[in-house]
């Protein structure tokens, strides 16, 4: 029998951990409703206020694209972030961590899995909601809007790479933090109204955060709105959302590999409930 | 010789002391579970944060559109109705979710029905946590919007004799809708988690949280009147700062909507408990109490 190249050992890796996602998400349908339902209701909730501040109609597009959004973050928190505390609960985390894998690998396949899954869910979001609230779109890149959409997710991702081994180390508390992240990052990523009205400091802050330029450029190059709500420039957002991919991806691997060794000197990795 | 059978062994202690050392257990226990995973000031932090920046996205939405102040009485209701809207998701949660965390984290619910407690009491004195934490929010949320957000909210102009029984009302009501939560919790195993977020998404929708119901479609409306909520936050605005939010329900005096509030949350009172009791038949009949489904 042929020994797998590391690199073929990777791949089968990635594909290892992406397939019970996928195919987990299809045996389980009725997880799609709920996850198309809740954010939808969020989205009509924050479309009303809107409709009764008689806002200009861009702003129910601002939202809608923004609730649409919000399930990938949420992926990020509960799926990502908080997984490897799930898995150390279940007793799995050791078995990952004896395989002769890389953990990347692993973290890879548990994000390609989830961003099939959850790009359909948003993609729901987007349709339903875009033909219950009369959104009209007026795409001037179609090529910019692909390329934001897709590095913004490869960041992102990235991101929860690095979540994932940070919440490993807060242990119990992973879950309280992936609570207290959710609405925060509504907040400072501008979900439901433009970033830029949080002043130049906040925005720029929270711009290390992918969403926050990914969604900021999406309803630039999406929607016909007043070009003063942008932050910066699509193109600028983009260039920055490209430097951000490496950038957590090289973080979430230096963070993993402190978490391993860490979790082997202290031999914590079985242990549950802390 | 005749043996007499008495409800409760001798030398027990009478209902209302059981009662009462039950609640106080589980509020207790409740405490313990939300907040000795962190020290007091993270906990202080955490407990703030989320409902704060849940409170200014509403505050941004509405500075982006009217460019103005936040004096506007329109903020104001907007503003009091989101930081009362905090009791409705915790308050639910914390009596609904007792069920999912004891019956799979701690796999403890076993051992809880077999115990000799009341579970309601039980699981009414595990959202006790949620209540306390709650009301801290929202104290705190109220004082951000006077200070800095300007809201005119004065101590003069509350209604101050139809606060407390309004707001504890409401609350009783909240908890009633928690019990029914709770109920179909013990029937579900994969969605139990979802279901205390979907109604709470449900209500901030059709209860006129922090818009006017009148912007809302016609059968969303006629919905929206079967909630005590959508009376209690009405309510709440009312007595606290003494205008009506809502055109379709101005009609009423504010004593008029109390009673109405009252008689509504009396309906759903009667109709949860029954529920609960049929959906604990259930879970006890098909062996749900002590599921746990990795969920």
């Amino acid at each position: 029998m042929n020994t797998p190249t590391p690199t073929e050992r990777f791949l089968r890796a990635i594909i290892g951990r992406a397939y019970p996602r996928v195919v987990g998400q299809n045996r389980e349908l009725s997880w799609l409703v709920i996850d198309c339902l809740l954010p939808l209701l969020g989205v009509a909730a924050y479309v009303y206020i809107y409709k009764a501040m008689n806002a200009a109609p861009y702003f129910i597009s601002y939202v809608v694209l923004g609730g649409a959004m919000t399930a990938f973050w949420l992926n990020i928190l509960w799926s990502m972030a908080s997984q490897w505390f799930w898995e150390k609960e279940t007793a799995n985390l050791q078995i990952y961590i004896m395989a002769p894998v890389s953990p990347m690998a692993i973290l890879c396949g548990m994000g390609i899995g989830g961003l099939l899954s959850t790009t359909i869910r948003a993609a729901a979001v987007v349709i339903v909601g875009s033909l219950l609230f009369g959104v009209t779109y007026q795409v001037s890149s179609i090529w910019l809007v692909i390329a934001v959409f897709l590095l913004t997710l490869i960041s992102l991702y990235g991101m929860g790479m690095l979540l994932a081994s940070l919440f490993l180390m807060y242990g119990r508390e992973a879950w309280h933090m992936s609570n207290l992240l959710q609405e925060p990052v509504y907040l400072f990523s501008g979900f439901y109204f433009p970033v830029k009205s949080l002043g130049a400091w906040v925005a720029g802050a929270a711009s290390l955060i992918p969403l926050t330029l990914g969604l900021d450029a999406m309803r630039q190059l999406m929607f016909s709105s007043d070009p003063t709500l942008g932050f910066l420039s699509p193109w600028v957002e983009c260039l920055i959302l490209l430097a951000l991919c490496p950038f957590f991806l090289w973080l979430a691997k230096l963070s993993l590999a402190r978490m391993e060794k860490a979790a082997r000197i202290e031999g914590s990795l079985t242990l549950r409930w802390q | 010789m005749a043996v007499v059978l008495s409800a409760a062994p001798p030398g027990a202690l009478p209902l209302w002391q059981r009662a009462w050392r039950q609640f106080r257990t589980a509020s207790i226990l409740g405490w313990k579970i939300e907040s000795n995973w962190a020290d007091p000031f993270i906990f202080a932090i955490y407990t703030l944060i989320r409902p704060l920046a849940g409170a200014f996205i509403l505050v941004f939405m509405y500075l982006v559109v009217v460019e103005g102040s936040t004096s506007n009485p329109y903020f104001a209701h907007m503003f009091v109705g989101n930081a009362f809207f905090m009791y409705v998701a915790r308050v639910m949660m914390g009596i609904s979710y007792a069920i999912i965390d004891d019956r799979e984290h701690y796999e403890m619910l076993k051992y809880i029905y077999i115990s000799p407690l009341q579970i309601l009491l039980f699981l009414f004195g595990r959202g006790m946590a949620n209540i306390i934490t709650t009301s801290i929010s929202v104290v705190i949320t109220l004082l951000i919007g006077i200070w800095p957000l300007g809201i005119q909210l004065t101590w003069g102009q509350v209604n101050w004799g139809l606060l407390l029984p309004s707001f504890l009302v409401g609350l009783l009501a909240l908890i009633f809708m928690g019990f029914l939560l709770a109920g179909t919790c013990l029937l579900l195993a994969r969605h139990a988690w979802a279901i205390s977020e979907g109604v709470a998404g449900v209500l901030y929708l059709v209860c006129g949280a922090v818009f006017p119901l009148d912007v809302l479609p016609f059968w969303i409306q006629a919905i929206s009147y079967l909630f005590p909520l959508t009376y209690w936050l009405e309510l709440m605005r009312r007595v606290m700062l003494g205008s009506s939010f809502s055109g379709s329900l101005a009609g009423f005096s504010d004593w008029g909507l109390f009673f109405l509030l009252a008689g509504v949350t009396a309906l759903w009172g009667v109709a949860s408990i029954l529920l609960f009791r049929r959906f604990d038949g259930l879970a006890r009949r098909r062996g749900l109490i002590d599921q746990t489904s990795g969920y």
